[in-house]
Formats: C-alpha cells, sequence, structure tokens
C-alpha cells in the first residue's frame, strides 16, 4: 500500500512550485515567487487554484498547510529546509512571505510539499487533479477533481490497484482491465515492449542505487578505503548484469542531469589496480589474509544490509559482492525484512547498506543525506560545508560552484558507493494517447485522453 | 457485308489450325508448368520452413543441454572437493553471475536440506516432485511463468557416491533466452516460431500479440502439430486454419531428449507468395503470349485472307455489273499476281464491253445510215432535178447563178454525208495498188486550194522529193486526205496556214496535215477518232472514224498532236514500198 499511496500523492496534490528534472522550478500553485532577501522569499499564488472540495487556495491556507508540514515530523524529514522556515506571513493580494531562519537555496525544491487544507474529519483535502474517493484492501479508487485548476482530467476515475505479482498485473493487462502498469521491471522489458496494444514510457528515475559505507566502523573510517571501494567497483558491469543496461553509471550523490551540475566532475572509474593499491597501503584497514571455514581470506570485512526479497537489492548485492570478492574484500550480505532494515538504518547500526536513495531532481536530497544533520546517524560531515556552500549559493554561479566543490569532497571522502541511476519503465495501454511530461509521464496523468 | 458460307468456313478453319499449332501446346506447357512450379515451390518452402524449425531445435537443445552441464559442472565443482562452505557459496554466486539464466543454484544433501545456495537468503528452490523431462543424469521439472513474468524452471542434476545419491544440485533456470531464441525466428514477415512443452505447454511465442498465451499458461493442445506423434529427431507439417482465420502452414520439430517441439507457422499467403507470384508471373506471359500469338495469328491471318476476301469482294462487285471495282493488293506474292490478273480480267472486260456497245452503236447507226441513205437518195435525186427545172424557169442570170452554185454546194454536203454514212453502214472494200503518195497528195492539194483561198487560208504542200509509193486505194487514201485537209481549213481562221507534208521515215511513208487553227483539247483528243465525235457545228462526226479505219485497212496509223490556240497536225503512216512498180497510179 506504500506505493499506491505514493502514486496517489503524485496524482492528488499540488505543492507551491515543480521541479523540473534538471533543477529548475516551475509554477504549480504558485505563479511567481521573488527572493527579496537572502532569507525571505516572496511568492504569490494563483487566483485560480482550488482544493478538490472548490475551496480558493488563499494565502492564508497556503501558510496553514506549509506551517503543519514544517512542523511535523514525517513531512520536515521529507522536506528538510521547511525546518529552516522561521515564519510565513500572509500579505494581501495572495502574497506569502516565506522568512527562513538562514539563507536557503534549497527552499525552493521542497516547496513542492503538498499544499492540502483538512476537513472537519481531518481528512486532507489537496489541490491536485484527482482526490481520493475511496479507500480499498487492494488499491484506491480516485475520482477527477472538478476544481483543478489546470483543466478538468479526461479521465474520470482511476483506479490504483496492486498485484500480487508482474504475472498477474501483466495477464490483467493483456485483458484489458488494467490501463498503465507503474514499474516494468528491467528484465521484463524486452518482453513487455513487443506488445502493439502497449506503449513503454522510460525515464531515468532520480534514485541512487548506493552502498553506503558507516565510516564510523573502524574498517571504513579511512577515507582511501571507501575510495578504493569505489574504485574497484565496474559500475557499468552491474548496470549491464543487473539493471539489464537501463541505467546510468553514478560519479556520486548528484543528480546528473541538474542544470548546476559538473559533467566533468571528478569520479570513480573501475581502476581495479588503484582499488587494490589504495587497499595495500591501507594503514588502518585490517588485513587478514586467513580464512575458515564460514569466512574468505580477505584483508578487508564488513557486512552489508540489505532489505531482503527486494529486486533488484539482491542481484546486486551478489555482484557487488563478487567484485568486492575479486579485490580481496569480504562483504558479507546480510538480507533483513524491510522494517528491520530501516530500524537499522536509523541507529546507525550498520558497516554498510544497499539502498535506492532519491537523489534528485532537486539538490536538497543531498542535504538531507549527505550533511551531518541529515538522515543518516553517521556524523558523516565531510560534505557539510560545500552542502551548506550551496544552500545558502546567493545565485547560479555560486550554485555551479558549490555543486562543483560538493561533487569533489564527495569524491575525495566519499561517504558511500554510488553505483547507478536506474532507469524506469512505465507500460500504458495505446488506449490512451499519452502527451509528453517532463519526467514520470504519471504527473500528467490528468491530460491523457482516450485514442479515438 | 454479306459474308458467304465460304468465308466463315476459311476463317473457322483457320483458327482451328492456329489454336491447335501455336495456342494449344502453349497452354499445355503453361498448365504443367503452373503445377510442377506450385509443387516445387511449396515443397521448397516447406523444406526451408522445416529446416529453420529444426535448426532452431538443435540451438534450443543444446541450450538446454549446455545450461544442464553447467549444472553438472557445479555439481563436479563441489563433490568431494573438500570445498569449505564459503567456497561453496562462491562457487555457486560465481556461477549464477556468470551464467544469468540460473536465478539461483542450490545444493541439498541426499536427505533434501540444502546445504548452501547462490541466493542470500533462504533458498528458494525445492528438489521437483514431478519432473517432465528426465535424462537419467539431470531431469527438469515443467516450465512455469514466474510471477515476474518470465519462463522459468527447475533443473536438478543427482550427485551420485557409491552408486547412491549423495546430494542434488538444484538451479532455478530463466528460460526468457529461450524466448529471445524463438522471437529471432522469423521467417517472412509475418511467420514465426513456438515453442511447445511435451505436454503442449506453451513455452514461448515469437508473435508479439501472442505471448499473453504464456502468461495465461495456455496450452496449444488443438494445434495440429502439438500432439502428432513424431518419432525421435522427427519432423512433420500440416496447414491448417490458424485461430485468426488465416490458413497457416505450420512445420514442426521433435527437440530431443525434452520431448519439446519447436513449431514455424507462417501464413500460407506469405508463405506461397512467392509461388503464387510467379504463378501470376508464369499465367501472366501465358496470357501474355497467348494475346500476342492471337494478335499475330489475327494479324497474319488477317493479312493471309484478306486478299482472298478482297478477290472475293471484286468478283462480287464484278458481277454485280461494277466494272471499275479493282483489287488492290500490296503484297508481293501470288496474291499479287492473282490481283493483277484479276485487275487485267476486269480492264479486259470493260474493253469489250466497250467494244460491243461500240459495235451494237455502229450497228444500230449503220442501220440508220443505210436506211436514211436509201430513203433520202431518191427524195434528194429528185430534189436535184427538181431545181434544175426550176433553174431553167428563172429567167434572172444573176439568180440563176447564186441558186445554181447554193443548190450545187448544198448537194455535194448532202451527197457527202450520205456517202459518210454508206461507209458506216457498209465500209468499201479497198483496191489495193501501187499509188504514188505525192501525187495524190498534190492532187488533193489542188483540188482543195479554192476551198481554202475562200476561207481566206494558204494552203501549202511540201512533197517529199522522191515518190512516195504505198500499196493502197487512190480513191480511199483521196477521201482521208480531203477529210483531214477539209477539217484543218474549217478549223482555222482566216489568216492561217494549212500545210500538207510527205515524207519516208524509216521505210514508211508520212503523210502530215497541220494547221495554226485553235486546236483540240486535251481531252477531246482521245476521242476524236470514234464515230460521231465532231469538234464541228455541222457534219455527223464521221469523217476521221472513217478516216482511221481507212488507214488501217491500209495497214497504216494515224496519229494527232495538238495545241490549243497554236494548231493541230495529223500525220498518217502506211507502209511504203521499197521501189516504185512499173505503174503507179495518182
Amino acid at each position: 500500500m506504500l506505493g499506491v499511496n505514493e502514486i496517489a500523492s503524485v496524482i492528488t496534490n499540488e505543492g507551491l512550485v515543480r521541479t523540473l528534472r534538471d533543477g529548475r522550478h516551475a509554477s504549480a500553485l504558485a505563479d511567481g515567487w521573488e527572493w527579496i532577501a537572502a532569507d525571505v522569499l516572496r511568492i504569490h499564488l494563483r487566483r485560480d487554484a482550488r482544493f478538490q472540495d472548490g475551496d480558493k487556495v488563499t494565502a492564508g491556507r497556503a501558510k496553514a498547510s506549509l506551517d503543519r508540514s514544517r512542523h511535523d515530523s514525517v513531512q520536515s524529514q521529507l522536506y528538510p529546509t521547511l525546518r529552516d522556515i522561521a515564519a510565513i506571513e500572509v500579505e494581501a493580494g495572495d502574497w506569502i512571505r516565506v522568512r527562513c531562519a538562514r539563507p536557503t537555496a534549497f527552499l525552493l525544491d521542497d516547496l513542492e510539499v503538498p499544499i492540502r487544507k483538512w476537513d472537519t474529519r481531518g481528512q486532507p483535502i489537496g489541490a491536485g487533479p484527482y482526490l481520493t474517493e475511496e479507500t480499498r484492501r487492494d488499491g484506491m479508487i480516485l475520482r477527477a477533481s472538478r476544481h483543478y485548476f489546470r483543466g478538468h482530467p479526461q479521465i474520470a476515475r482511476i483506479h490504483l490497484k496492486t498485484y500480487r505479482s508482474l504475472r498477474t498485473a501483466w495477464a490483467g493487462m493483456m485483458r484489458g482491465d488494467i490501463d498503465l502498469l507503474y514499474e516494468v521491471p528491467s528484465d521484463t522489458r524486452e518482453f513487455v515492449e513487443q506488445e502493439s496494444s502497449v506503449a513503454l514510457f522510460s525515464f531515468l528515475r532520480p534514485y541512487v542505487y548506493t552502498l553506503v559505507l558507516n565510516h564510523t566502523r573502524p574498517m571504513l573510517r579511512d577515507p582511501a578505503v571507501r575510495a578504493a571501494l569505489n574504485y574497484g567497483i565496474d559500475r557499468q558491469a552491474l548496470i549491464d548484469r543487473v539493471l539489464h543496461g537501463r541505467g546510468k553509471a553514478a560519479t556520486g550523490p548528484v543528480w546528473p542531469l541538474h542544470w548546476a551540475t559538473r559533467r566533468d566532475a571528478p569520479g570513480f572509474a573501475f581502476d581495479p589496480f588503484r582499488a587494490n593499491a589504495l587497499l595495500a597501503r591501507t594503514n588502518g584497514a585490517p588485513m587478514e589474509l586467513t580464512g575458515s571455514a564460514d569466512r574468505m581470506p580477505a584483508r578487508l570485512r564488513f557486512a552489508c544490509v540489505i532489505p531482503a526479497g527486494v529486486s533488484p537489492h539482491e542481484e546486486l548485492a551478489i555482484a557487488l559482492q563478487k567484485q568486492f570478492f575479486d579485490l580481496g574484500v569480504d562483504m558479507r550480505v546480510e538480507p533483513l525484512p524491510i522494517p528491520a532494515f530501516l530500524e537499522r538504518l536509523s541507529s546507525g547500526e550498520y558497516d554498510a547498506a544497499l539502498i535506492d536513495l532519491n537523489g534528485g531532481p532537486g539538490l536538497v536530497r543531498l542535504y538531507l543525506f549527505w550533511h551531518s544533520q541529515g538522515y543518516w546517524k553517521t556524523g558523516y560531515s565531510a560534505a557539510d560545508e560545500a552542502i551548506d556552500t550551496m544552500r545558502s549559493a546567493p545565485d547560479d554561479n555560486a550554485l555551479v560552484q558549490a555543486v562543483s566543490k560538493g561533487q569533489r569532497v564527495l569524491t575525495d571522502d566519499p561517504p558511500a558507493v554510488f553505483l547507478a541511476w536506474p532507469e524506469t519503465t512505465r507500460a500504458v495501454s495505446r488506449r490512451f494517447e499519452v502527451p509528453d511530461v517532463d519526467g514520470d509521464l504519471i504527473k500528467g496523468i490528468w491530460e491523457w485522453t482516450l485514442r479515438p | 457485308m454479306r459474308r458467304s458460307p465460304l468465308v466463315g468456313g476459311i476463317t473457322a478453319r483457320f483458327i482451328a489450325l492456329f489454336a491447335a499449332v501455336a495456342l494449344a501446346p502453349l497452354l499445355v506447357y503453361g498448365l504443367i508448368s503452373l503445377r510442377t512450379l506450385e509443387e516445387a515451390t511449396h515443397r521448397s518452402v516447406s523444406a526451408g520452413n522445416l529446416n529453420v524449425a529444426r535448426r532452431a531445435a538443435e540451438h534450443i537443445k543444446l541450450y538446454m543441454l549446455g545450461s544442464m552441464k553447467i549444472l553438472q559442472a557445479v555439481a563436479a565443482d563441489l563433490q568431494q572437493t573438500g570445498l569449505e562452505p564459503w567456497q561453496q557459496d562462491r562457487i555457486l554466486k560465481n556461477y549464477v553471475l556468470a551464467f544469468p539464466e540460473f536465478r539461483e543454484v542450490t545444493l541439498f544433501d541426499a536427505n533434501g536440506h540444502p546445504v548452501v545456495s547462490s541466493r542470500l537468503g533462504p533458498p528458494r528452490v525445492t528438489i521437483p516432485k514431478r519432473s517432465a523431462t528426465s535424462d537419467g543424469a539431470w531431469s527438469l521439472a515443467p516450465v512455469t511463468v514466474d510471477d515476474d513474468l518470465l519462463p522459468t524452471t527447475t533443473a536438478v542434476v543427482r550427485v551420485n557416491q557409491f552408486n547412491r545419491t549423495a546430494a542434488w544440485v538444484v538451479g532455478e533456470l530463466n528460460l526468457v533466452e529461450l524466448w529471445r531464441m524463438v522471437d529471432r525466428i522469423r521467417v517472412g514477415e509475418q511467420g514465426f516460431a513456438l515453442l511447445l512443452a511435451s505436454d503442449g505447454c506453451l513455452i514461448a511465442h515469437g508473435s508479439p500479440d501472442q505471448k499473453a498465451l504464456i502468461a495465461r499458461g495456455d496450452t496449444l493442445l488443438d494445434h495440429p502439430l502439438s500432439r502428432r506423434p513424431l518419432p525421435p529427431g522427427g519432423a512433420d507439417q500440416a496447414e491448417y486454419r490458424g485461430r485468426d482465420g488465416n490458413e497457416m502452414l505450420a512445420v514442426v520439430a521433435r527437440i530431443d531428449p525434452l520431448g519439446w517441439r519447436v513449431i514455424v507457422e507462417q501464413p500460407t499467403s506469405e508463405a506461397y507468395a512467392v509461388s503464387n507470384r510467379l504463378q501470376r508471373l508464369l499465367g501472366l506471359v501465358m496470357a501474355l503470349a497467348t494475346a500476342v500469338i492471337v494478335a499475330v495469328g489475327y494479324w497474319w491471318g488477317r493479312s493471309f485472307l484478306r486478299p482472298i476476301f478482297a478477290l472475293m469482294r471484286g468478283t462480287r462487285a464484278l458481277a454485280d455489273g461494277h466494272l471499275d471495282t479493282r483489287v488492290r493488293i500490296e503484297r508481293q506474292d501470288e496474291f499479287r499476281e492473282l490481283g493483277d490478273a484479276f485487275n487485267s480480267m476486269a480492264d479486259r472486260l470493260v474493253e469489250l464491253q466497250a467494244d460491243v456497245r461500240k459495235q451494237e452503236r455502229q450497228a444500230m447507226f449503220g442501220r440508220i445510215a443505210a436506211g436514211l441513205v436509201h430513203d433520202l437518195a431518191h427524195p434528194i435525186q429528185n430534189i436535184g432535178n427538181s431545181c434544175k427545172l426550176i433553174l431553167k424557169m428563172s429567167e434572172d442570170a444573176g439568180y440563176r447563178e447564186t441558186f445554181k452554185r447554193t443548190v450545187d454546194r448544198e448537194l455535194t454536203t448532202i451527197r457527202r454525208t450520205l456517202e459518210d454514212l454508206r461507209n458506216v453502214a457498209r465500209p468499201i472494200p479497198l483496191e489495193r495498188f501501187p499509188i504514188d503518195v505525192n501525187k495524190a497528195v498534190s492532187d488533193v492539194v489542188d483540188a482543195m486550194r479554192n476551198y481554202a483561198e475562200i476561207a481566206g487560208l494558204t494552203l501549202e504542200a511540201h512533197l517529199a522529193p522522191e515518190p512516195l509509193v504505198i500499196e493502197g486505194d487512190l480513191f480511199a487514201l483521196g477521201r482521208v486526205q480531203r477529210n483531214l485537209i477539209l477539217n484543218a481549213i474549217q478549223a482555222t481562221a482566216p489568216g492561217g496556214l494549212v500545210s500538207v507534208r510527205t515524207a519516208r521515215v524509216d521505210g514508211r511513208v508520212t503523210i502530215s496535215v497541220a494547221d495554226t487553227g485553235c486546236g483540240i483539247a486535251p481531252e477531246r483528243l482521245g476521242a476524236i477518232f470514234e464515230d460521231y465525235v465532231t469538234t464541228k457545228r455541222r457534219g455527223l462526226g464521221l469523217g476521221l472514224a472513217i478516216s482511221k479505219k481507212i488507214v488501217e485497212q491500209l495497214n497504216g496509223h494515224i496519229a494527232v498532236t495538238s495545241e490549243v490556240g497554236r494548231g493541230t497536225e495529223f500525220r498518217i503512216e502506211l507502209p511504203g514500198m521499197a521501189r516504185r512498180p512499173m505503174a503507179a497510179a495518182g
């Protein structure tokens, strides 16, 4: 149900701004904004924006929604710069003034946070093109909102449904019961794309498969060890083997399509000799060249937690394990049920963790994951200064410089092995005309029309 | 146009002959070729598709047996090698990484408990209770489509020790490569392959739109080749109507030892497209050849029959009295000669008809003339006598002279006319004896000079210096000369000249009478020797006709040349005698 809720949230909610795939911002409920000081942002709301119950999205309601989100523990974690907001003021003429405690260039990224109001029963009412009509055991039914400011959706109802397996979902699609398959696994894409009644839409997903390294662990404390692990990984081979060639090798956590990203930023090319050399001259890394019945001889050992039964993490872990094995590194993989996995992550009880991290399209995700005050409890602070510089960048040039610096720092003292940005694929029945959309086509579902 | 039965008969027989000689062999050859072509191409297409199916079956067999060998290699690596568990673990994982078709490989002990697995967590595979295919050393579970929509089977290799089962290596085999293999098989544009398990379950389908059948776990038991018994390595073929209603050509090849089948299907419309195209082409060529032959035959036949038809039309036209009908045959062959002969015959017929008419006319006018001469002779004689009496009764000498001259002149004219008529009716027999033409001409010119002077003309005679002797009738020849000179005088305006010349040319004697008169129009020139043709206001037009007849009776020839406004010349040629006989008349 987590997946269904996330999809529903995209369709039912609308933020003040929308972050495009290149990290730029486009208007949503707000049709304009201006920084009147390094820490003060004025936002003008659209006059035609309405909630799904028909109420106008007023400055007061937007302020109330933002206030509630920045004080909500979950929302403030997902949108960390909301915590930087010191005060929100309502101004005449549909303006709101956001006053921050400090300058923050990430604020616009987080103003994607849904603007909602709450009814008398405490149920949220969004301003997106669809509203929740019914929640069922196997999914949700969404109904088109008559008040969506971009126009009335062409599809009256959307039934979000979970399927036990791709096979049953596909059979449903072949029967015409399903019009959109939210995610087609890369190893199945080859088969699905042959179906003439289905159109596939692929795009680079702003998530990066990452082997997070806990630098507080003695064996991973030395940046050279972490760099060695980065050099020892053949990312393209992983993409070819596990993602079936559908992905982009990651050079770091910065979204590669972001406008401020340097294309020639330093990264970790596959260099097993350099990795070997780095490991060989590392004094801090324990060297164990003898093994036992259960342990291979290795000069570096660590455990990696992964979510059990989640594809392709397991395949990725096995492939990583093999590449590390070739380097004389014993990475023991520990599959954990998802709750236990998340618990271990949040508590910092791990050597390494394999996870796909939200890395874009805004830069705020850098702060969330790679700032010492972010999500990880590892105390990794090498990138703090660079990320703070990004955060306080007064203009585009300063931001480019800061991002470049951050990329360099994250390479010099890597907190993880960044593996790949995967490509994701959605399958849509050709009954529908799907207009071009920036990024995920699900965001433009309100514009879909039935082919004649 | 009325067509006689003969024409239809010739045409029909000609067509029948043409069809028998040219068309029938062509049609027989074409039909045999069509049939042969159809059979040969159908056999070729079936053989080609069967070859594709056999090669696909061989590839699939190699792939599956290769996978079994990999699993056997895993078993060999793990068996009795004293490897540590981590090493066994590594081996399994390495195999899975090296051979992506194995999604999992797990080693079970003899009791079926997992020992080590390539998976990070608990193994998913178990030792299958039912095997679809077994080869003693290995076995395969039935193929299923897993939750990820991929075809999967479980392969098991038994590890023996002292002839007892010591362990099992079980691998979950992702058969998506089989899909790729089957997908790569394309026969033409619409031909594809299917892979069926031994129980008819669909493992792979090359048609993109039919892959949903696999996801549904469909069997193809209704396919004519899914259950047909096949010996090991055997193959078969069938034509059947597919689910979409299209006629399909299907061939099947068995995959040993799996018991699976590769079926290659292709719509017959495409499979036999080349054959059909060739047949259509051959048919078209035959039709064209037939059309060309018919056209050529028609043209040739027409050209062959056309002269016959033309001759028949001409003959029919002649028979209908159209004597001016001629046939025109352009060819240079016997038909041309036949046509020329026909035209000559028609010309001759016209001449004969003209002669007949002329003779009839002459005979009729002869009878009339004889009647006139007979009936008018006495009245004219009486008129003459009476005129003499009247002349004696008149006392006016001037009147009598004028009256006498007038009556004599007119009576002379009447007598000459009657003489002409008599000659027409009953030609005078010629009395031939040698005469001197010069003397005869001189006498006639002298006699007629008075006429010329009265008409204000000059009449000259230019006689050959030597005597011109011919064998002729002096009287008749004089009549001819008078006719010609009189005509010249009458046709020449006052002040003109009439000259008479004699000569010997190449042994023949010529007499020419030329004037400077008004001349004769060319269109009338050819008819002036005919009876009753005259250019004068008076006379019956018999003079030239009689003259011509006399000249021809003397074995001579008379000709005329004339130019309007310049004058006319008559030229007589008579056979001359080499030397003067002892006495010549004239």
